[in-house]
């Protein structure tokens, strides 16, 4: 299996632009990797009953994040022989509309399987991580998305 | 009896209205969850999976002292 280079880190609220830009351009110094593929996840303020989506509270079970994303890696590596690095910043808090909540890149020698391995990768953080999301509506309500 | 720690996260903390406590739980994690379900009635139409010491258990499990078992409902990342 091709060496594992990955980390997830918890962002007490929003992920904001000096976060966003560390990751990006700590790949400067990197002279063996050509391929980096970015995605960002951003609150939307979604047009829901009784009123607007105003910002997303999450919260996560931090030691076993760590534990999961272990394991999640593990598999990314397993699947996608090109792929060399992987790194993921995640809310917990408070996040608004339009500010950023998921940050995930991944790295490789060459852009084979990278955008593939992006998605998959955004895909298992979804659907294992546990991490939790709740609404907070313009009008004061709330709810759990579940 | 063992000590254990139960965790609750998400939606299963408006039920518990806490966090976290402390416990002597019966052996079984299955034993563990009618006791869970006699004090809090309403986890019986909540939904959730066990953690015991950041693990998911699917089926009945051996509880021992120390344990931290976490009541999980369906995540959300993203």
């Amino acid at each position: 299996m091709n060496k594992m280079n990955q980390t997830i880190k918890l962002i007490d609220g929003p992920i904001g632009n000096e976060a966003i830009n560390t990751e990006i351009f700590q790949t400067s110094e990197d002279t063996q990797n050509g391929a980096y593929a970015l995605f960002i996840g951003r609150v939307r303020a979604d047009d829901e009953e009784p009123s607007p989506v105003e910002a997303i509270e999450y919260s996560a079970y931090p030691e076993m994040v760590a534990i999961v994303m272990g394991e999640l890696s593990e598999e990314l590596f397993g699947h996608y022989s090109h792929l060399t690095g992987l790194r993921v910043l995640h809310s917990t808090g408070r996040v608004r509309a339009g500010e950023v909540s998921l940050l995930v890149m991944v790295t490789g020698r060459h852009r084979t399987q990278i955008f593939e391995a992006l998605s998959s990768c955004v895909e298992l953080i979804k659907d294992r991580l546990p991490v939790w999301k709740k609404e907070l509506l313009a009008d004061g309500s709330s709810r759990w998305i579940e | 009896m063992p000590k254990v720690t139960l965790l609750y996260f998400g939606s299963i903390r408006d039920i518990t209205g806490l966090a976290s406590e402390q416990t002597v739980a019966p052996a079984t994690l299955e034993a563990l969850h009618q006791e869970l379900l006699l004090h809090y009635p309403s986890l019986q139409s909540a939904h959730y999976r066990y953690s015991v010491n950041e693990t998911l258990i699917t089926g009945d499990h051996q509880l021992a002292d120390g344990d931290v078992i976490a009541l999980l409902p369906p995540f959300a990342g993203g």
